[in-house]
């Protein structure tokens, strides 16, 4: 049942998706084009200022895929389980760990989509495709101090798809937590995002200091020195593998919360 | 006696404010049962709860023997008194989408109906009156081969002849061993195809009694009786 849900989950949002990411390629084409008409005309007026204003618009959209499919989460979310269309879809023999994991994994594979539309632009921006610009964004990390092997790689990988993760649990947390209410839904998913932002960060420092003790006991001044014995190296990668650490916990609460209101609590009045 | 329905001492209360106390009622199979009562009696309440949209905060609820959850969703078949579908869906699409989840949905049935009907299959959700809408909806809950219908003020937002048809649709398409349940205020409408009904009065039973019993034993039509049961 978890794939007829995702079934309709892509064709509910696959259109606008599809047009905001094309929207998005085009841009970035025609920044291009007109950056090569420009330097071809030796300094076309038009061209050039084509040119400004489609690489500015290539970067709004950019910015704009992701911020889109955040609000789309939401509001899909909050329209297809927990307002007038939740009487059809709770009312589906699937459980509601289908209905719930169906609409995170849409949102995550979104998310990757709005990624590899990202590497695309840039690719198209930057006429290159073997993404050199990232082994440069390592040397210049490595002349401050940092090892990076593909164990740390690896890690801030996972980290960045565990944000993703946690974030949208997060958000539908809220809004399940938010439908509890007998009278303002959408005030309380608001204030429970207020509650449940303030406990991440808490938690987060609380991990972040324990791990300072463990690695450093109490000699704090020593994350300030740039040259030392003691790379930042270690510092990072533990930081890294704390917040993955945390993230996993999180998510996990989050969606606990989620599935415990969505089976036994469900409220749609 | 193995009941459809069997709710036992059913609580719910929103917030503070209790809308169904120490509800009880048995329903057997094969009937036609009136859910009336005033408006905030429970009614819809409880058949939210049978639908599985609600939770309840204590009792204990059965259909055909089974606890609410996935296995009632099967054989429970649910129309609310509100649009569910999303607007830019088309007909076909929400053909499409009953005949992907449930098992029993018959495709046939429900194009035959839709035809009757002159509803366009490729018509838009959003491109619809409230009261087609409201059909198309009725029509896709119609086709269903389940063992309960539950039918939220069904006739709310249609023309008088256009109820004739929807008690026409569910009279010719349940079959003998399902129940469908309606909750509506228009009794005279209905009346005349309810086997039994049942009135809430603040989230109680109040009576539960066939139609024929009550023509019998009070010498009126269950619409006259409501009136004298909930005069103000």
């Amino acid at each position: 049942m978890l794939g007829k849900l995702l079934k309709y989950e892509f064709k509910a949002q696959g259109a606008m998706y599809l047009g905001i990411y094309l929207i998005a390629l085009l841009f970035s084409v025609i920044a291009v084009a007109s950056d090569k008409i420009n330097q071809a005309l030796n300094g076309n007026p038009v061209f050039s200022v084509m040119r400004v204003l489609s690489l500015a618009a290539a970067v709004i959209a950019l910015i704009a895929i992701f911020i889109i499919t955040v609000v789309m989460c939401i509001i899909r979310y909050r329209n297809n389980l927990l307002k007038d269309e939740g009487y059809l879809m709770h009312t589906l023999p699937v459980s509601a760990a289908s209905l719930h994991f169906s609409k995170l994994l849409a949102g995550i594979i979104w998310f990757i989509g709005d990624i590899a539309v990202l590497m695309i632009s840039v690719g198209i921006l930057t006429e290159d495709f073997r993404f050199t610009w990232i082994k440069s964004f390592k040397v210049i990390l490595e002349q401050s101090g940092l090892k990076i092997d593909s164990g740390m790689a690896f890690v801030f990988v996972l980290y960045i798809v565990l944000s993703v993760i946690s974030s949208l649990s997060m958000f539908y947390a809220c809004l399940n937590l938010g439908s509890l209410s007998y009278s303002s839904k959408g005030i309380m998913a608001f204030v429970w995002y207020i509650i449940l932002y303030m406990v991440g960060q808490v938690v987060s420092v609380i991990g972040l200091v324990i791990l300072c003790i463990v690695q450093y006991g109490s000699n704090f001044a020593v994350l300030f020195q740039t040259q030392t014995d003691m790379a930042p190296t270690g510092f990072v990668m533990g930081t890294f593998v704390t917040s993955v650490i945390i993230a996993v916990i999180l998510t996990a609460a989050y969606n606990f919360a989620s599935l415990y209101i969505l089976d036994k609590k469900l409220n749609l009045e | 006696m193995d009941f459809l329905v069997d709710c036992r001492s059913l609580k719910k209360s929103y917030g503070r404010r209790p809308v169904l106390h120490d509800f009880s009622l048995q329903l057997e199979r094969g009937r036609i049962i009136g859910l009336l009562g005033p408006n905030g009696s429970g009614k819809t309440t409880f058949i939210k709860i049978l639908a599985g949209i609600l939770s309840k905060n204590s009792g204990e609820i059965k259909i055909s023997g089974r606890q609410i959850g996935i296995e009632s969703k099967k054989i429970v078949s649910y129309l609310p008194e509100r649009t569910y579908f999303s607007p830019s869906m088309k007909v076909k699409d929400t053909i499409k989408f009953f005949e992907d989840f449930y098992k029993d949905f018959k495709r046939e049935r429900a194009e035959q109906m839709l035809s009757g009907l002159d509803i366009s299959l490729n018509s838009k959700i959003k491109e619809l009156s409230k009261g087609t809408r409201e059909k198309v909806q009725l029509v896709l809950v119609m086709s269903r081969e389940a063992e309960l219908y539950l039918l939220d003020e069904p006739m709310g937002g249609v023309d008088p002849a256009a109820r004739d048809y929807i008690l026409k649709t569910i009279l010719t398409n349940y079959n003998e061993n399902a129940s469908v349940i309606i909750s509506t205020h228009l009794i005279s409408d209905v009346e005349k195809v309810l086997d039994d009904v049942v009135f809430i009065k603040e989230g109680n039973v109040v009576l539960h009694q066939s139609v024929d019993e009550i023509r019998r034993e009070n010498g009126m039509s269950v619409d006259a009786l409501f009136r004298e049961v909930f005069a103000c």
